[in-house]
Protein backbone atom coordinates (compact mmCIF):
# COMPACT_ATOMS: atom_id res chain seq x y z
CA UNK A 1 0.00 0.00 0.00
CA UNK A 2 2.68 2.47 0.55
CA UNK A 3 4.18 2.70 -2.82
CA UNK A 4 0.57 3.70 -4.03
CA UNK A 5 0.12 6.62 -1.31
CA UNK A 6 3.78 7.53 -2.45
CA UNK A 7 2.69 7.86 -5.81
CA UNK A 8 -0.15 9.41 -5.13
CA UNK A 9 1.07 12.04 -2.77
CA UNK A 10 3.98 13.02 -5.15
CA UNK A 11 0.87 13.07 -8.17
CA UNK A 12 -0.98 15.58 -5.76
CA UNK A 13 2.08 17.95 -5.07
CA UNK A 14 2.42 17.73 -8.90
CA UNK A 15 -1.12 19.00 -9.54
CA UNK A 16 -1.03 21.46 -6.34
CA UNK A 17 2.26 23.12 -7.68
CA UNK A 18 0.82 23.27 -11.51
CA UNK A 19 -2.70 24.86 -10.09
CA UNK A 20 -0.56 27.54 -8.13
CA UNK A 21 2.07 28.32 -11.86
CA UNK A 22 -1.89 28.29 -13.50
CA UNK A 23 -3.00 31.29 -11.23
CA UNK A 24 0.38 33.16 -11.34
CA UNK A 25 0.16 32.99 -14.97
CA UNK A 26 -3.46 34.25 -14.99
CA UNK A 27 -3.10 36.88 -12.32
CA UNK A 28 -0.13 38.25 -13.69
CA UNK A 29 -1.65 38.43 -16.98
CA UNK A 30 -4.40 40.57 -15.29
CA UNK A 31 -1.94 42.57 -13.70
CA UNK A 32 -0.44 43.79 -17.10
CA UNK A 33 -3.40 44.05 -18.76
CA UNK A 34 -4.38 46.71 -16.11
CA UNK A 35 -1.46 48.53 -17.02
CA UNK A 36 -1.78 48.04 -20.72
CA UNK A 37 -5.19 49.63 -20.52
CA UNK A 38 -5.01 53.15 -20.55
CA UNK A 39 -2.52 52.95 -23.85
CA UNK A 40 -4.47 50.60 -25.84
CA UNK A 41 -7.90 51.56 -26.76
CA UNK A 42 -10.70 50.57 -24.67
CA UNK A 43 -13.59 49.98 -27.36
CA UNK A 44 -15.36 47.06 -28.06
CA UNK A 45 -15.80 47.41 -31.45
CA UNK A 46 -15.90 44.04 -34.04
CA UNK A 47 -12.24 43.07 -34.47
CA UNK A 48 -11.76 41.95 -38.09
CA UNK A 49 -12.15 38.10 -38.10
CA UNK A 50 -9.19 37.45 -40.90
CA UNK A 51 -7.18 38.59 -38.77
CA UNK A 52 -4.83 35.46 -37.57
CA UNK A 53 -5.25 36.31 -33.93
CA UNK A 54 -8.75 35.98 -34.20
CA UNK A 55 -10.98 34.03 -32.34
CA UNK A 56 -12.75 31.67 -35.20
CA UNK A 57 -16.75 30.97 -35.08
CA UNK A 58 -17.44 27.80 -37.53
CA UNK A 59 -21.08 27.75 -39.46
CA UNK A 60 -21.90 25.54 -36.96
CA UNK A 61 -21.79 27.18 -34.43
CA UNK A 62 -23.41 30.62 -36.09
CA UNK A 63 -26.64 28.34 -36.71
CA UNK A 64 -27.26 27.28 -32.92
CA UNK A 65 -26.37 31.23 -32.07
CA UNK A 66 -29.27 31.80 -35.08
CA UNK A 67 -31.33 28.89 -33.59
CA UNK A 68 -30.78 30.53 -29.69
CA UNK A 69 -31.86 34.19 -30.74
CA UNK A 70 -35.34 32.82 -32.49
CA UNK A 71 -36.33 30.99 -29.69
CA UNK A 72 -35.24 33.91 -27.12
CA UNK A 73 -38.33 36.13 -26.16
CA UNK A 74 -36.62 38.71 -24.21
CA UNK A 75 -35.51 41.96 -25.95
CA UNK A 76 -31.28 41.66 -25.60
CA UNK A 77 -29.52 40.52 -27.82
CA UNK A 78 -27.49 37.24 -26.60
CA UNK A 79 -23.66 36.77 -26.98
CA UNK A 80 -21.44 33.75 -26.70
CA UNK A 81 -19.14 35.00 -23.96
CA UNK A 82 -15.84 33.15 -23.87
CA UNK A 83 -13.55 32.93 -20.88
CA UNK A 84 -11.04 30.60 -19.67
CA UNK A 85 -10.42 29.33 -15.90
CA UNK A 86 -8.16 27.76 -14.09
CA UNK A 87 -8.62 24.37 -13.55
CA UNK A 88 -9.50 20.76 -14.98
CA UNK A 89 -6.90 18.37 -15.73
CA UNK A 90 -4.59 20.53 -17.90
CA UNK A 91 -4.18 23.32 -16.21
CA UNK A 92 -6.87 25.94 -17.76
CA UNK A 93 -10.47 24.83 -18.89
CA UNK A 94 -12.50 26.57 -21.52
CA UNK A 95 -16.19 28.38 -20.06
CA UNK A 96 -18.89 29.18 -22.28
CA UNK A 97 -21.76 31.64 -21.41
CA UNK A 98 -24.43 33.70 -22.53
CA UNK A 99 -24.22 37.29 -22.29
CA UNK A 100 -25.65 40.55 -23.52
CA UNK A 101 -23.25 43.17 -22.52
CA UNK A 102 -20.00 43.89 -22.87
CA UNK A 103 -17.17 45.33 -20.73
CA UNK A 104 -14.65 47.72 -22.47
CA UNK A 105 -11.70 45.48 -22.28
CA UNK A 106 -13.57 42.79 -24.04
CA UNK A 107 -13.07 41.84 -27.45
CA UNK A 108 -15.94 41.15 -30.05
CA UNK A 109 -15.68 38.89 -32.71
CA UNK A 110 -18.45 39.04 -35.47
CA UNK A 111 -19.21 36.51 -38.21
CA UNK A 112 -23.08 36.34 -39.66
CA UNK A 113 -24.30 38.32 -37.08
CA UNK A 114 -23.60 36.79 -34.15
CA UNK A 115 -21.12 37.30 -31.78
CA UNK A 116 -18.68 36.06 -29.83
CA UNK A 117 -17.30 38.60 -26.79
CA UNK A 118 -13.73 37.72 -25.13
CA UNK A 119 -12.23 39.16 -22.02
CA UNK A 120 -8.64 40.66 -22.16
CA UNK A 121 -7.54 38.31 -20.08
CA UNK A 122 -8.75 35.10 -21.30
CA UNK A 123 -7.62 36.50 -25.04
CA UNK A 124 -3.98 35.74 -24.72
CA UNK A 125 -5.03 31.78 -24.27
CA UNK A 126 -7.62 31.65 -27.49
CA UNK A 127 -5.54 33.40 -29.79
CA UNK A 128 -6.24 31.83 -33.13
CA UNK A 129 -8.74 29.39 -32.10
CA UNK A 130 -11.63 27.57 -33.33
CA UNK A 131 -14.98 27.93 -31.66
CA UNK A 132 -17.89 25.00 -32.84
CA UNK A 133 -20.54 23.78 -31.62
CA UNK A 134 -20.35 19.70 -31.52
CA UNK A 135 -23.80 18.02 -31.47
CA UNK A 136 -23.24 14.13 -30.41
CA UNK A 137 -25.33 11.21 -29.17
CA UNK A 138 -24.33 11.28 -25.73
CA UNK A 139 -24.36 15.29 -26.00
CA UNK A 140 -24.51 18.96 -28.09
CA UNK A 141 -22.88 21.67 -26.32
CA UNK A 142 -20.09 24.64 -27.74
CA UNK A 143 -16.15 23.62 -27.99
CA UNK A 144 -12.98 25.36 -28.75
CA UNK A 145 -11.32 23.11 -31.42
CA UNK A 146 -7.84 24.19 -32.24
CA UNK A 147 -6.31 26.53 -30.44
CA UNK A 148 -2.39 27.45 -31.43
CA UNK A 149 -2.09 29.10 -28.42
CA UNK A 150 -2.46 25.77 -26.38
CA UNK A 151 -0.56 22.20 -26.10
CA UNK A 152 -1.28 19.12 -24.76
CA UNK A 153 -4.29 18.82 -23.11
CA UNK A 154 -7.32 16.53 -22.28
CA UNK A 155 -8.80 14.93 -24.52
CA UNK A 156 -12.29 15.92 -23.68
CA UNK A 157 -11.03 19.11 -24.88
CA UNK A 158 -12.35 21.22 -22.11
CA UNK A 159 -9.48 21.51 -20.26
CA UNK A 160 -5.73 22.77 -21.56
CA UNK A 161 -2.20 23.74 -20.99
CA UNK A 162 -0.75 26.79 -22.38
CA UNK A 163 2.42 27.09 -24.11
CA UNK A 164 5.26 29.06 -22.05
CA UNK B 1 -37.32 -30.85 2.33
CA UNK B 2 -35.21 -29.21 -0.32
CA UNK B 3 -34.36 -25.54 0.35
CA UNK B 4 -35.87 -23.17 -2.81
CA UNK B 5 -33.56 -23.76 -5.56
CA UNK B 6 -31.41 -21.56 -6.39
CA UNK B 7 -32.76 -20.86 -9.67
CA UNK B 8 -36.01 -19.78 -8.45
CA UNK B 9 -34.68 -17.32 -6.32
CA UNK B 10 -31.81 -16.07 -8.74
CA UNK B 11 -34.96 -15.52 -11.54
CA UNK B 12 -36.68 -13.66 -8.32
CA UNK B 13 -33.72 -11.84 -7.62
CA UNK B 14 -32.80 -10.99 -11.38
CA UNK B 15 -35.36 -8.54 -12.29
CA UNK B 16 -34.33 -6.50 -8.81
CA UNK B 17 -30.49 -6.94 -9.63
CA UNK B 18 -31.22 -5.23 -13.43
CA UNK B 19 -33.08 -2.36 -11.86
CA UNK B 20 -30.08 -1.51 -9.80
CA UNK B 21 -27.32 -1.35 -12.24
CA UNK B 22 -28.58 1.20 -14.34
CA UNK B 23 -30.80 4.30 -13.36
CA UNK B 24 -32.85 6.38 -15.43
CA UNK B 25 -34.27 10.09 -14.51
CA UNK B 26 -37.09 11.00 -16.17
CA UNK B 27 -35.50 13.59 -18.19
CA UNK B 28 -33.40 10.62 -19.60
CA UNK B 29 -36.14 8.59 -20.17
CA UNK B 30 -37.85 11.32 -22.12
CA UNK B 31 -34.83 11.91 -24.21
CA UNK B 32 -33.96 8.08 -25.16
CA UNK B 33 -37.78 7.57 -25.91
CA UNK B 34 -37.66 10.59 -28.12
CA UNK B 35 -34.45 9.78 -29.83
CA UNK B 36 -35.21 6.06 -30.66
CA UNK B 37 -38.32 6.96 -31.98
CA UNK B 38 -36.91 9.62 -33.89
CA UNK B 39 -34.35 7.46 -35.62
CA UNK B 40 -36.19 4.32 -35.25
CA UNK B 41 -34.06 2.32 -33.52
CA UNK B 42 -34.12 0.02 -30.85
CA UNK B 43 -31.98 0.37 -28.13
CA UNK B 44 -29.56 2.43 -26.96
CA UNK B 45 -25.98 1.14 -26.02
CA UNK B 46 -24.22 2.56 -22.89
CA UNK B 47 -20.46 1.60 -22.80
CA UNK B 48 -17.15 3.00 -21.00
CA UNK B 49 -13.51 3.32 -23.00
CA UNK B 50 -10.34 4.21 -21.91
CA UNK B 51 -9.54 8.14 -22.52
CA UNK B 52 -9.24 11.24 -21.57
CA UNK B 53 -7.65 12.30 -18.55
CA UNK B 54 -8.33 10.46 -15.49
CA UNK B 55 -9.31 6.58 -16.73
CA UNK B 56 -12.74 6.34 -18.51
CA UNK B 57 -15.68 8.02 -20.37
CA UNK B 58 -18.55 6.85 -21.52
CA UNK B 59 -19.80 5.95 -25.01
CA UNK B 60 -23.25 5.88 -25.98
CA UNK B 61 -24.76 4.80 -29.06
CA UNK B 62 -27.44 3.46 -31.10
CA UNK B 63 -27.80 -0.79 -31.40
CA UNK B 64 -30.39 -3.07 -33.10
CA UNK B 65 -29.91 -6.06 -30.95
CA UNK B 66 -28.66 -6.79 -27.98
CA UNK B 67 -25.23 -8.69 -28.12
CA UNK B 68 -24.56 -12.07 -26.66
CA UNK B 69 -23.28 -10.81 -23.54
CA UNK B 70 -25.12 -7.31 -23.18
CA UNK B 71 -27.14 -6.40 -20.31
CA UNK B 72 -30.45 -5.80 -20.71
CA UNK B 73 -31.70 -2.26 -18.29
CA UNK B 74 -35.31 -1.53 -18.53
CA UNK B 75 -35.94 1.54 -16.93
CA UNK B 76 -39.78 3.98 -17.16
CA UNK B 77 -40.30 1.79 -20.55
CA UNK B 78 -36.67 2.47 -22.33
CA UNK B 79 -34.32 -0.26 -23.10
CA UNK B 80 -30.86 0.39 -22.37
CA UNK B 81 -27.96 -2.52 -23.31
CA UNK B 82 -24.73 -2.30 -21.08
CA UNK B 83 -21.61 -3.14 -22.82
CA UNK B 84 -20.42 -6.26 -20.60
CA UNK B 85 -16.75 -4.71 -20.65
CA UNK B 86 -18.84 -1.94 -19.15
CA UNK B 87 -20.88 -3.05 -16.81
CA UNK B 88 -18.91 -3.66 -13.24
CA UNK B 89 -17.71 0.35 -13.93
CA UNK B 90 -21.38 1.57 -14.44
CA UNK B 91 -22.99 -0.88 -11.25
CA UNK B 92 -25.34 2.20 -9.75
CA UNK B 93 -25.06 4.50 -11.57
CA UNK B 94 -28.12 7.10 -12.48
CA UNK B 95 -28.57 8.64 -15.72
CA UNK B 96 -29.96 11.89 -15.85
CA UNK B 97 -30.32 14.25 -19.16
CA UNK B 98 -29.43 17.88 -18.56
CA UNK B 99 -30.89 20.63 -21.56
CA UNK B 100 -29.87 24.12 -21.44
CA UNK B 101 -29.03 27.09 -23.70
CA UNK B 102 -25.37 26.28 -24.29
CA UNK B 103 -25.24 22.73 -24.03
CA UNK B 104 -27.45 19.56 -23.70
CA UNK B 105 -26.23 16.17 -21.96
CA UNK B 106 -26.53 13.05 -20.84
CA UNK B 107 -24.88 13.04 -17.52
CA UNK B 108 -23.80 10.14 -15.24
CA UNK B 109 -23.84 9.81 -11.45
CA UNK B 110 -21.60 7.30 -10.63
CA UNK B 111 -21.22 5.65 -7.01
CA UNK B 112 -18.31 3.88 -8.33
CA UNK B 113 -16.41 6.85 -9.55
CA UNK B 114 -13.03 8.16 -7.46
CA UNK B 115 -12.38 11.09 -9.33
CA UNK B 116 -13.43 12.67 -12.20
CA UNK B 117 -11.96 15.47 -14.47
CA UNK B 118 -12.34 19.17 -14.69
CA UNK B 119 -14.81 18.54 -17.56
CA UNK B 120 -16.24 15.65 -15.63
CA UNK B 121 -16.00 13.61 -18.79
CA UNK B 122 -13.70 11.00 -17.30
CA UNK B 123 -13.53 9.26 -14.48
CA UNK B 124 -11.80 6.55 -12.68
CA UNK B 125 -13.23 3.25 -10.36
CA UNK B 126 -11.34 1.19 -8.03
CA UNK B 127 -11.66 -1.27 -10.60
CA UNK B 128 -10.29 0.66 -13.78
CA UNK B 129 -7.35 1.74 -11.34
CA UNK B 130 -6.73 -1.86 -10.79
CA UNK B 131 -6.46 -3.06 -13.82
CA UNK B 132 -4.55 0.31 -15.60
CA UNK B 133 -1.73 -0.91 -12.48
CA UNK B 134 -2.29 -4.89 -13.73
CA UNK B 135 -1.18 -3.95 -17.22
CA UNK B 136 1.32 -1.48 -16.35
CA UNK B 137 3.14 -4.28 -14.35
Amino acid sequence: MAPRSLIFHRFNSYVTAQIRRNHRLLSSASSSALHEAPSSSSSSSPSPSTSPDAVHLTENCVQRMRELHSSEASSGEKMLRLSVETGGCSGFQYVFDLDDKTNPDDRVFEKEGVKLIVDNISYDFVKGATVDYVEELIRSAFVVTTNPSAVGGCSCKSSFMVKQ
Amino acid sequence: MAAPSSSSLLSKAGPALRRQVLSLTDAAADRIRQLLQQRQRSFLRLGVKARGCNGLSYTLNYADEKGKFDELVEDKGVKILIDPKALMHVVGTKMDFVDDKLRSEFIFVNPNSKGQCGCGESFMTTSSAETSKRGSS
